[in-house]
């Protein structure tokens, strides 16, 4: 193998030396057939002229030993590689659309594949990734399988197990710096000591956490991100040792974490944003009793233990569990996900939609380069013919045609990878914040995406237009300029590409009309109060500051006051946790005098606290009896208002008005009278249903941390400043976080369903362009061919509107049969939309009529421009051709 | 087509080459005369088959060549049987016995 092919590069290269001696050895052999002749009796002028007749075209040989040696192969590709080049030279529109087409085409599935490949292909940055797996609850009750997990629980998971290597717990909150100028909230992780030497990640500067470390007393450590260390300290190397002011704390900063280690899991987090610093948990007794979910915890699986082993003995650890604490167990189960598919879990699906988005365009792409191409082949005819009669074989014929495309797919890609960067940058732009979506590097796998892309395009779109010329009667086609039989078969493969080109766009537009129609739907729904002209932000007191409720309530009361006399605000409030604005914390009850109910069934609600004002600031309908009064915000006296959905599913056959219920949450477990009941409103997204909910004044259930929602007039961000002015003037050392007005709030939650919707919308707009482009060709290289046609039907008395006819005839056959197979097509694939959609079907018919007449609209305007040059034709022109 | 001579067989000229260089190493010319004398003027091997062969063999490194000085003084390049190719000698002389054998079996029989 090696040898030979050292044999044809030397063949190649030393080209002129292995020539020569080539003929050296033929020149031999002639004259000693010669001499062999005149040894047998010929006169000498005789038998060279024998010899030479016997010997043979002395060319044709030398041409087979060429072939033997294996010049042939290399120098053919180099042959039609420059010959290429000179054709794609010779016709630059050609080649420009072409390779334009082509990068478009590319450069999306470039940019859309290095996202895939960032999120879903590359490995965490942790050692033995593979192993790594995410422990959830699962509560069969609302059918969470990813509910976070409770302390007692995961100090059982851990002392008992015999699977993991180890197990590691964390939660994400946020922390106040201060006394490094602007107060912030900074995103952080609490994690147990051995977080990081179970994922394998280690310092690049400094130390990881001791295994004592969290105790009582030495719990003041932190380590930084390396985005943190960057953005705060400049890169400082003597960062160690220095303090970060947390909460009002100090805390000694032990080491830099590298870049991208963080573990987010999005379900479990309470921020939803990527911890940049970690403080250390240390276990205490009062985690062994069992209360409270917050927990996300993450094991590493012992070497040769399966995931399925893992589940198994898990699962007998929670049966232990729920014979030990029957009350809070029942009804609770474990659910183990491996790490990497945890975290890619919400964005996965995006994904692959989009990669099925710009593959369909790029296949649009190639139907449409097929038929410029077959188009080509039918101008080229004459050339191919030539070359046909010189002796070139099919299989010549057909490299060659294959030689082109595949350089301008090569072209293409090359253009396609440059301009990928850009469009990954809209990419990114465009997308939702809590997707977390990152760009690839310019990796092995993108590069051979890129070349395995380029050449599967180029075969696509070069295989047929290639076979199709290697077809080509020379005959017929030098003598009239092809106008033969393989004429017919050609247009029916040109309206073949066509009638896909529509299928296909048709599943595009349809994909993308029902994501559009899905996301006004959703946008539509009301979500029980009113977001417009509504700023929302967090303040949180720091509890080495505020340590009493009473100082809470005072800080809140006061600041409400000052805010409401800013000239501009029409109303304000506060409450722990408004709508859509992160977790809401949820708890048993009891309602007094009703029994308890069987375990596994406990009543829950969801507990808000809120001002006196709350309802009417945030426009939430009070359905029956009142809100809270200025005395009852002020001092606990006992009283509540719930939900209608709350009322609903634990009152249905009476008036919960004037009922107690007992929350048990905090200490406290008063008996609180239900005043009034108020209308739903949606608390995680438009789409999600409503919950029980309870709202308790702030005097019941007073919180450090609290948001406040300012209904403004005019645009609510006019008034940032002047509120943290007067916050700074209240307590100088507390940020405003997550500042915000409702209407972002409402929509980053729909911002996914937005994101699907409008690069769907995108690509299938590109695919329609593409497509009506291709339309347009195809008819109107039709009507030129039939140009004669049309001439003698004019010449013969035919009308203008009976040629347009005919054209459109051809327009409407391609239209019909291509909606037709885009109509099946969409029916066959449309249903892997459904986990988008919101109350519209995948198959919802007025969503597919639309669309498809649409396409046809445009089909028409494809057709009608080619079908108006038709009868302009001059027939005495027409016919005077040929 | 003079009477008395055959058609070779594909890949017959292959084992004929390689039979004749395995006695001593040969120009092209000599490596025609060796094969039409010892066939008995049957086998007639043309030059528009030898060269490419003689290229094709010496590609897959069953022969090797150099110039040499030939009877008459003249420059000419010599073939010579490599390993490699003394062992496909061996393998195709097998094959081709085998294959001759078969075929005259079943003639014989039928």
């Amino acid at each position: 193998m090696f040898t030979d092919l050292i044999y044809r590069l030397r063949a190649v290269f030393r080209r002129e030396p292995v020539e020569t001696e080539m003929d050296d050895e033929l020149r031999f052999h002639l004259e000693q057939l010669v001499e062999h002749k005149v040894k047998a009796g010929m006169t000498r002028k005789e038998s060279e002229r024998r010899a030479r007749m016997e010997f043979g075209g002395v060319d044709q040989v030398r041409e087979d030993c060429r072939e033997a040696r294996g010049v042939r192969l290399i120098e053919i590709v180099a042959q039609d590689i420059r010959f290429g080049w000179r054709m794609l030279r010779k016709s630059p529109g050609f080649t420009v659309v072409a390779v334009l087409t082509l990068a478009l085409g590319i450069g999306a599935n470039t940019s859309v594949f290095s996202v895939t490949n960032a999120v879903l292909l590359e490995a965490l940055p942790y050692r033995n990734e593979s192993r790594l797996v995410m422990i959830w609850e699962r509560n069969a009750r609302s059918g969470n399988d990813h509910n976070v997990v409770s302390p007692a629980n995961f100090l059982y998971w851990q002392e008992s197990n015999a699977v993991f290597e180890q197990l590691s717990a964390f939660w994400d909150q946020e922390v106040t710096s201060t006394g490094r100028g602007e107060p912030q909230q900074i995103p952080a992780q609490v994690v147990t000591a051995n977080l990081f030497s179970l994922l394998g990640v280690s310092p690049i500067l400094g130390r990881d956490f001791s295994r004592d470390e969290g105790q009582e007393g030495r719990d003041h450590v932190v380590l930084i991100s390396y985005g943190l260390w960057q953005r705060e300290f400049g890169g400082d190397p003597e960062v160690r040792g220095k303090t970060l002011r947390l909460d009002g704390e100090s805390y000694v900063i032990l080491g830099v974490m590298p870049r991208d280690v963080s573990l987010f899991a999005p379900k479990g987090s309470f921020t939803g944003k990527i911890a940049e610093l970690w403080l250390p948990f240390a276990w205490k007794e009062r985690h062994r009793k069992p209360s409270g979910r917050y927990l996300t915890a993450v094991g590493r699986l012992k070497e040769g233990v399966s995931l399925v082993q893992a589940q198994t003995q898990m699962n007998s650890l929670v049966d232990d569990l729920v014979k030990k604490y029957p009350d809070f167990e029942t009804g609770w189960g474990v659910n183990l996900v491996p790490a990497h598919a945890d975290m890619v879990s919400h964005i996965r699906g995006t994904l692959l939609m989009l990669v099925a988005a710009v593959g369909f365009v790029l296949l649009i792409a190639c139907a449409n380069l097929a038929n410029l191409m077959l188009g080509r082949a039918v101008t080229r005819e004459r050339e191919t013919a030539m070359r046909t009669a010189l002796g070139a074989g099919r299989g010549r014929i057909i490299w060659q045609h294959l030689t082109e495309s595949m350089m301008l797919a090569l072209l293409g890609g090359l253009l396609g990878l440059l301009s990928a960067k850009w469009i990954t940058l809209g990419l990114l732009a465009l997308a939702p914040k809590d997707l977390h979506v990152k760009a690839g590097h310019l990796d092995w796998r993108l590069l051979l995406f890129v070349i395995a892309a380029c050449l599967v395009t180029g075969i696509v779109f070069g295989v047929a237009p290639a076979f199709v010329a290697a077809r080509t009667d020379p005959a017929g086609a030098l003598r009239d300029g092809g106008r033969g039989g393989t004429g017919k078969r050609r247009a029916r493969l040109r309206n073949a590409f066509a009638v896909a080109e529509i299928a296909l766009s048709l599943i595009m537009l349809s994909a993308a009309g029902l994501l559009m129609k899905s996301f006004v739907r959703l946008s539509a729904v009301d979500p029980g109060f009113d977001a417009r002209n509504m700023l929302t932000l967090r303040i949180s007191l720091p509890g080495s500051k505020y340590a009493k409720d009473e100082e809470y309530i005072e800080f809140f009361n006061r600041l409400l006051e000052r805010v409401r006399a800013v000239p501009g605000v029409r109303a304000a409030t506060i409450g722990n946790s408004l709508p859509m604005s992160g977790m809401t914390p949820g708890t048993d009850f009891e309602i007094v005098g009703k029994p308890k109910p069987p375990r596994g069934e406990d009543r829950v609600t969801d507990v808000a606290k809120a001002g006196s004002d709350y309802f009417q600031t945030m426009g939430i309908r009070m359905l029956r009896g009142r809100s809270f009064n200025e005395r009852e915000e002020a001092v606990a006296s006992h009283v509540v208002v719930i939900s209608e959905a709350l009322a609903r599913r634990y009152f249905p056959e009476e008036d919960p008005l004037g009922q107690k219920i007992v929350i048990d949450l905090g200490e406290k477990h008063e008996q609180s009278e239900i005043i009034g009941i108020s209308a739903d409103v949606k608390r995680d997204s438009l789409d999600s249903t409503s919950h029980p909910m309870s709202y308790w004044p702030h005097a019941e259930l007073p919180f450090s941390s609290m948001m406040l929602a300012i209904r403004t007039d005019g645009d609510p961000l006019d008034k940032v400043g002047t509120i943290r002015g007067i916050v700074h003037e209240m307590d100088s050392e507390l940020p405003l976080a997550n500042v915000m007005t409702m209407d972002d709030v409402v929509g980053e939650t729909v911002a996914r369903q937005r994101f699907a919707a409008l690069l769907l919308g995108v690509f299938a707009c590109m695919a329609l362009l593409l497509a009506g482009i291709g339309i347009y060709g195809v008819v109107s290289y039709a009507v030129g061919q039939r140009k004669q046609e049309f001439g003698i039907r004019l010449a013969l008395g035919a009308k203008r509107r009976d040629v347009l006819l005919l054209v459109a005839q051809h327009g409407a056959r391609l239209a019909v049969f291509g909606v037709t197979l885009g109509l099946l097509g969409t029916l066959a694939l449309t249903g892997v939309l459904r986990g988008f959609l919101f109350g519209v079907g995948p198959h919802d018919a007025s969503t597919l009529i639309q669309v498809a007449a649409f396409l046809g609209a445009v089909i028409f305007l494809a057709c009608y421009l080619p079908a108006l040059r038709a009868t302009r034709v001059d027939p005495l022109i027409a016919l005077r051709q040929d | 087509m003079d009477a008395g001579r055959i058609d070779m067989p594909q890949g017959t000229l292959d084992l004929l080459i390689l039979r004749t260089l395995a006695l001593e190493p040969q120009h092209g010319w000599a490596i025609s005369e060796r094969i039409q004398q010892i066939s008995s003027d049957v086998l007639r091997v043309r030059q528009g088959s030898l060269y490419p062969a003689l290229h094709r063999l010496e590609r897959r490194n069953w022969i090797k060549a150099r110039w040499g000085t030939s009877d008459n003084n003249r420059r000419a390049k010599y073939y010579e049987l490599t390993k490699s190719g003394r062992r496909q000698l061996e393998v195709e002389t097998d094959a081709w016995e085998k294959l001759t054998a078969a075929v005259a079996q079943v003639l014989g029989t039928v």
